[in-house]
């Protein structure tokens, strides 16, 4: 097909608007970005008016306007329960990210590097918890911890249950990813450096992770941002410590006050937002060119048939 | 009394690393010997200082168990006790918890829901009533509701009382609803809610339909209701899960009409919205609440003093003021208004007539079940 | 692994380097493995394999009353069961729609109008994704309530008499938030898939005089098509678990097969059932990923 259009007329295959298509294009060119903004809008528009309505004076998400503050800021700021629930869940989010890039990094390893008998299993293994819904794995780790606190009489559930089931739901992300980006890289360079008398670790150390860095950096984002956000491993096998999502949550139903989540909402947005940008920057800038970058953010957001796929 | 507190110190300040100045404080307390109570409300009866019991004390409770301006008095008078609170939204979602691994310290429950389960399943431990001064005050009924004592022992101090009927928009409803079925009236179908409660349900059910003992209904009779619940289902907007929910639901226009408490819609009017409370001809339900320690709990210290806080005259004083809550502590009468205590009936609670009692029912399984179904259907 | 010394020690005796590799690969890899397989088995496969169990229990937690299938066979049989099943696949497939109404004219669009657009617009959805779900359910309660944002406009543009009140607490609500909250989930494989169409293909058709109606359906829609089903599998596996989106801002008709579960461990107590259900919506999310894995394989999607 693409011979046959050569041989028409040369078009560049990187050429995605021809310039002679330019004018009868003009209206679909219209059509085609309102209809973005109205994706965008539908994926934005709630979360900016929750923004702009948090500085809205008024215990009613709604209009007239009646007037600036920013009260509800402090209100949030204020609360005891919320701010200890935004600690809890930063806490275990910093302790679940970076044993999710170790632990998910050694496993990329293990499933790229490796020919081995039982990869496929492992592979199947390890993007399990990414198939799975929360809700399943999460019920199923809530009856565990009963169990063992009926036997053994040791365990509550607390924030520790938390950051171990959170780990095992989301170390199979920074796997995704990292065997994306190792599976790119060429293997060819390693064994060089094999064969001019380099040790495994030194061929780690210089050669293979200057590579892999950008995306065991963006994946400790991303760990990060699915760690503060997850709610339903918080919400089965959390005990009283609260972490935000729970307590944002309860909260719906249960406040005086809504207006407070307005503004604490917005102000978690805005900070991973600022996460997120990050790492795209980091892939951008250091991760290889675009290609680099679709890879990774497609495993990201994909990283169910990502894992599957790499597991062959 | 030293030798009990003091392990208990040690073990919650080392575990806690986030609450190190706590740590400093109870050093200090302790060495200084500073005795507490400086505060305006009396200090509870019994047990060490206040400023000795420390640790962390963990309460599960409906969430009126600790409304900020209500619970402020017991950090006050124990300003080293850290106190984390956890609510539930009814007694069902309480006992699956507890009975999941959810272990507390001092765990609400009501007598027509969960407070007999809840003993007979072995998640309340016996209670050292000497430790508990105000029990010799509590009205006489309400120690023998089901649940309080079983087989000598005490499980459950109750602490407040009151009556369930329907809570309603004046200004959207100008005739005062006076029966079950108004719930169910077709023109505010959507516009109506209910709470959700597999006792207060079912019993609205039963009501609705014309029985009139529901907590002693036969299963053909609890059929009945099931299918008159489900078949109405669309009548309700959604199904409310707290005191804020419910006000809120009425304060955003969401809903007017609503199975409720007096203390929502007393709420409500401090508000300013027009939201009144009737009682249903068919029957009110009553319903009675109280405190005990869960099973496994860590600091009964804290525990104990949380539950003396809770009976103390005060606190039942600030439940009858702002919530219109009959109250378990009889010395309510000699500190309380003539117009407060005929308002709330405090002089003979539950004692209403044409009223369920506070009890639960025979077949609770069978209730949870049902109401589970009519919430799926 | 060889250590220095021994690889020194195999130099003297004169094999090549590359005749030594195999012998560290044999094993090498239980090395990276350990550590993982180790935490999966514990804290992944061990509460499995015990949910399963107490699903097979006839009163779990106690083992009182032996095995049994009864629960399975109460899940699969009770009409309360069915009808809940039933909720969810019309909400679920509504959301589908909805978003597949969304996502494949945006995926088209990034995949080939997009130019240097392009990796923003990526960024732009990857970064909705990221943001806090139940924020983002809050935030549709707040715009469809009674005296909501959505109500106002419409009543100020006279569109409407009174409030509209089936906005929220409803389907309705349950429906477009679900949308809203996946719509990246399902457009990021139809554009992995769209961009491995050779775009020439469009052009030529435009030389041939083909309209953008049938341009799509002769072209685009066929060869995205492996994305699309992917797209559409995979979403369905979160949908049909959600009890989150039904409990903020759903009503009394809309109950979801996750609230089932959810229920009956921490409602009802009934966790001889509640296993049982929770294990059928395991099978059932495995074979629908290895449903969409085949596929992405048949076509060699290379998302």
């Amino acid at each position: 097909m693409a011979e046959a259009a050569g041989a028409l007329r040369p078009v560049a295959i990187q050429n995605r608007i021809p310039a002679r298509l330019r004018t009868r294009r003009r209206f679909g060119l219209g059509a085609r970005v309102s209809f973005v903004l109205f994706a965008l809008l539908v994926l934005y528009g709630p979360l900016i008016l929750l923004a702009v309505f948090s500085f809205n004076r008024s215990e009613i998400i709604s209009l007239p306007w009646s007037g600036f503050t920013t009260t509800y800021y402090h209100e949030a700021l204020g609360n005891p329960d919320l701010r200890n629930s935004i600690l809890n869940s930063t806490i275990v989010a910093l302790i679940v990210a970076p044993l999710c890039v170790v632990i998910g990094t050694l496993m990329a390893f293990a499933l790229t590097r490796f020919r081995f008998r039982s990869r496929g299993v492992m592979g199947g293994l390890v993007g399990a918890p990414l198939i799975l819904p929360w809700l399943v794995i999460g019920i199923a780790a809530l009856l565990f911890y009963a169990q063992i606190q009926r036997t053994f009489h040791v365990l509550q559930l607390s924030l520790r249950t938390v950051v171990a089931t959170q780990v095992i739901c989301t170390f199979p992300l920074v796997t995704a990813i990292v065997s994306a980006q190792l599976l790119r890289f060429e293997r060819s360079q390693e064994e060089a450096a094999i064969d001019l008398g380099a040790s495994r670790f030194q061929v780690f150390r210089y050669v293979i992770m200057p590579h892999i860095t950008p995306a065991i950096a963006a994946s400790a984002i991303f760990a990060f941002t699915w760690s503060f956000n997850n709610f339903e491993i918080s919400y089965f096998t959390g005990g009283f410590q609260l972490l935000f999502p729970v307590w944002a949550y309860g909260t719906l139903r249960n406040a005086p006050n809504l207006p407070i989540i307005n503004a604490i909402s917005t102000i978690i947005s805005a900070v991973q937002v600022i996460l997120i940008v990050l790492a795209w920057w980091i892939l951008r800038r250091r991760g290889g060119g675009a290609k680099a970058i679709l890879g990774a953010l497609s495993a990201e957001a994909e990283p169910t048939v990502t894992a599957l796929t790499g597991a062959e | 009394m030293n030798r009990k507190v003091g392990p208990a110190i040690r073990k919650h300040t080392r575990a806690r690393r986030r609450f190190g100045p706590f740590a400093v404080v109870t050093a200090a307390a302790l060495i200084a010997s500073a005795c507490g109570g400086g505060s305006s409300s009396a200090p509870p009866g019994g047990s060490a200082a206040p400023a000795a019991i420390s640790g962390t004390l963990r309460l599960f409770s409906y969430s009126d168990g600790f409304a900020p301006a209500y619970i402020k008095s017991f950090t006050e008078q124990y300003p080293n006790v850290h106190l984390v609170k956890e609510p539930f939204g009814n007694g069902d979602e309480a006992v699956a918890k507890m009975q999941a691994g959810f272990q507390a310290d001092v765990v609400n429950s009501c007598v027509d829901e969960n407070t007999l389960t809840m003993v007979q399943d072995g998640l309340y431990q016996p209670l050292d009533v000497s430790r508990i001064p105000d029990w010799n005050n509590i009205f006489p009924a309400m120690k023998g509701l089901p649940g309080v004592q079983v087989d000598g022992k005490v499980y459950m101090i109750p602490v407040d009382a009151g009556t369930a009927g329907i809570m309603y928009n004046a200004d959207v409803i100008t005739t005062p609803p006076n029966s079950w079925m108004d719930l169910f009236d077709p023109q505010y179908q959507g516009r109506a809610a209910i709470e959700d409660n597999s006792t207060t349900a079912i019993d609205i059910g039963a009501l609705a339909n014309g029985i009139t003992d529901p907590l002693s209904m036969t299963p053909d009779q609890l059929d009945t209701v099931k299918n008159f619940l489900i078949a109405h289902k669309g009548q309700f907007r959604t199904y409310w899960q707290s005191d804020s929910d419910i006000t809120s639901l009425f304060k955003s226009n969401e809903v007017v009409i609503s199975s409720g408490y007096p203390g929502n819609a007393k709420i409500l009017q401090r508000d300013g919205m027009n939201v009144k409370f009737a009682v249903a001809k068919e029957g009110q339900m009553l319903w009675t609440c109280g405190y005990g320690i869960q099973t496994g709990a860590s600091n009964t210290d804290a525990a104990y003093a949380l539950l003396n806080w809770y009976l103390d005259w005060h606190q039942e004083l600030f439940e009858a003021k702002t919530w219109n809550y009959e109250v378990a502590n009889q010395l309510i009468l000699q500190h309380a208004s003539q117009a407060l205590i005929e308002d709330a009936s405090l002089n003979a609670p539950n004692s209403f007539a044409n009223a369920i009692p506070a009890s639960p029912p025979e077949n609770r399984a069978a209730w949870t079940q049902v109401w589970q179904e009519v919430k799926a259907a | 692994m060889a250590s220095t010394a021994e690889r020194s020690a195999l130099d003297v005796v004169g094999v090549p380097p590359r005749a030594r590799r195999p012998r560290r690969r044999r094993f090498g890899h239980w090395r990276y493995l350990a550590i993982p397989t180790a935490l999966l088995v514990v804290f992944f496969l061990a509460p499995m394999v015990l949910m399963v169990r107490m699903s097979l229990l006839r009163y779990p937690p106690s083992t009182f009353g032996g095995y049994s299938f009864v629960h399975y066979a109460n899940v699969l049989t009770e009409p309360v069961y069915r009808r809940v099943a039933v909720t969810t696949f019309i909400i679920a497939t509504s959301a589908q729609l909805l978003m597949l109404a969304v996502g494949i004219p945006l995926a088209y669009i990034m995949a080939f109008r997009a130019g240097r657009w392009e990796l923003p617009l990526l960024l732009l959805l990857v970064l909705a994704d990221e943001l806090n779900p139940i924020v983002k359910i809050y935030a549709w309660r707040m715009l469809l309530g009674h005296d909501g944002i959505l109500n106002w406009v419409l009543l100020r543009l006279h569109l409407v008499s009174e409030p509209v009140t089936w906005l929220l607490f409803g389907r309705f609500s349950v429906i477009i938030t679900l949308a809203t909250g996946w719509i990246t989930y399902t457009t990021i494989p139809i554009y992995a898939a769209m961009k491995a169409i050779d775009p020439s293909l469009f052009d030529v058709a435009d030389d041939l005089g083909a309209g953008w109606w049938t341009k799509a359906r002769r072209i685009l829609v066929p060869l995205a098509a492996p994305g699309i089903f992917i797209a559409m599998i995979l979403v369905y596996i979160p949908m049909f678990t959600d009890f989150v989106t039904n409990n903020l801002v759903g009503g009394t008709n809309s109950y979801m097969l996750g609230n089932s579960v959810n229920d009956l461990i921490l409602s009802t107590n009934n966790w001889g059932d509640g296993s049982a259900l929770n294990f059928i919506l395991l099978v059932l999310s495995v074979g629908l990923s290895l449903l969409a894995y085949r596929l992405a394989r048949l076509h060699r999607i290379d998302v």
